[in-house]
């Protein structure tokens, strides 16, 4: 059957069809159900998906694996409030059709959001942080992870947005001026590979593109070294954007020292870096 | 009053009284580098307001916590964490709000801890020196052979991927999960998932078509010819 017959006969399929199943409809709707259901192979087949689904492997002969691994809890939350990424938004959404303890999860999250829209706080109440959250917060605090970036270290979400903007503008033309740097303008013999990196200043707008060589240091790490005008970019911060395919790029920041950077290192499970561009912002 | 930059404020009580959540957050996140003091006396304002939130949210969960990690050591680490994230509040939605997800996180993270740690068994030991074979020592094995291993994934990869093009948010997942196969009426779901009755019985004629149309654009007739198929074939 054609979906466009499926949708003029939409209005023939029974509404009621799971109440029927849950057994909830009365004997003349559950009469007119059953004449439907030994015409329509379309509802059959809900009807036998939905009992094999219900009932498991003893009744139904299909023996459905259980889901083993859970998504993590930030992306159940992100699922509930909607900022799930659509690809892993729904392996979530299938996961949770079928897994009992992350629907539960969810309803936990609905109930804390229903307490929290109704919840009027009053202004003047005296505070009591238990003892046992103090002494989190002040061993977090004298750890280097409460340690602020500075302001020019740390790249916005804004900037991020913007280069990735910039680099789709003039992909092209960088892959170009690659070429161009790669060999050598007049015995058109292969120079060392040159990477290059972007300079853009604070407001995210191109300054320029400059050449870094790549190389190997003495502990055996990838560098970039700058071969122009020598400690131009010293202690200037270099950011490398590193695309793995999904919807957020990972920003790895480090400072460039005596005109050279060790490239950034992301281990992520089973994947590499699909793209890695370079940039420095410079004030 | 606070000075402009918020660092090295004066902060009396009536500030903290009548400040506003995001001058407060905006106090503490401006304090937290130079004036510890300055961003603690915020935070317990902070905590003030919403502690009884905190507290309600972990005391009347469905979950039951080990004396081990009990509620309270959960509310410690959701106002630790609240501490920790104060940053990432974008004033977007409320603070209630922010602080009710990063407390329900940190419960749910310690249900699962639990539930992974093998030593913590809610039910009463009888007799730990009897010589009975336990209920788990009785119980058959469940070892399926690798063929019917192989068979039971494919089936689960085909269901997954009906159910991933057929449920567009948390909403359908949940009615399919507990109204559609499961046994929960739609009166208990909506208070469950704060959700109204109709809106359960709508998205479940919704569910109907969209599981219809998903069916019929790949000319399958019956829950065999389904979970027979191969699960490459199945996407849309």
């Amino acid at each position: 059957m054609e979906v466009g017959d499926l949708v003029a006969r939409k209005s023939a399929h029974p509404e009621k069809l799971f109440e029927y199943l849950r057994g909830e409809s009365d004997g003349p709707s559950s009469q007119v159900i059953d004449e439907h259901l030994s015409t329509c192979d379309d509802c059959r087949a809900i009807v036998a998906l939905t009992r094999a689904l219900k009932h498991g492997p003893e009744r139904s002969g299909f023996s459905l694996e259980p889901a083993r691994t859970h998504p993590d809890v930030s992306e159940i939350a992100s699922f509930f409030y909607g900022k799930s990424a659509r690809p892993r938004g729904a392996a979530t959404a299938a996961h949770v059709a079928s897994c009992r303890s992350c629907a539960q999860e969810l309803a936990e999250y609905a109930s804390a959001e229903r307490s929290a829209a109704e919840y009027s706080p009053s202004h003047s109440l005296a505070a009591e942080v238990p003892a046992a959250a103090w002494e989190l917060i002040r061993d977090w605090e004298e750890s280097s992870f409460a340690q602020q970036k500075t302001a020019t270290y740390a790249v916005s979400q804004e900037m991020i947005a913007k280069l990735t903007q910039l680099l789709v503008q003039r992909r092209e033309e960088l892959e170009v001026s690659r070429r161009e740097a790669v060999t050598h303008p007049e015995s058109g013999s292969e120079r060392a590979a040159l990477v290059p990196v972007i300079v853009v200043d604070r407001s995210g707008s191109l300054r320029g593109v400059e050449m870094f060589e790549r190389a190997t240091d003495a502990m055996g790490a990838d560098v970039l070294k700058y071969t122009g005008e020598p400690e131009r970019f010293d202690r200037k911060p270099f950011h490398a954007l590193l695309d793995f395919g999904d919807s957020n790029r990972v920003v790895v920041s480090d400072l460039i020292l005596r005109d050279e950077i060790r490239l950034p290192r992301v281990e992520r499970a089973d994947t590499e870096p699909r793209e890695a561009d370079y940039f420095i912002v410079e004030d | 009053m606070p000075n402009e930059s918020g660092a090295g404020a004066e902060i009396d009580e009536r500030w903290l009284d009548e400040s506003s959540d995001e001058e407060l957050v905006d106090t503490f996140l401006a304090s937290s580098k130079n004036d510890r003091q300055a961003a603690h006396l915020c935070f317990e304002r902070i905590i003030g307001r919403y502690q009884w939130l905190i507290n309600h949210i972990v005391r009347n969960s469905r979950f039951r916590f080990p004396a081990w990690d009990s509620a309270d050591d959960v509310i410690s680490r959701a106002i630790f964490k609240v501490y920790r994230g104060l940053a990432q509040w974008r004033k977007e939605g409320k603070l209630s709000s922010f602080i009710a997800r990063i407390t329900t996180s940190e419960m749910i993270d310690t249900i699962r801890r639990v539930g992974r740690d093998k030593s913590w068994d809610p039910r009463p030991v009888s007799d730990p020196d009897s010589d009975e074979p336990t209920a788990v020592d009785r119980a058959p094995s469940r070892e399926a052979s690798p063929e019917a291993r192989a068979v039971s994934t494919q089936q689960r990869e085909i269901i997954d991927q009906l159910l991933t093009d057929v449920c567009r948010d948390w909403k359908d997942s949940v009615i399919v999960n507990e109204y559609i196969v499961g046994e929960r009426g739609a009166k208990e779901i909506s208070e469950k998932y704060d959700m109204s009755e109709d809106l359960v019985y709508q998205r479940a004629r919704r569910l109907r078509v969209r599981l219809l149309k998903w069916l019929a654009e790949r000319g399958i007739t019956s829950a065999q010819a389904l979970l027979s198929s191969r699960p490459g074939s199945m996407r849309s």
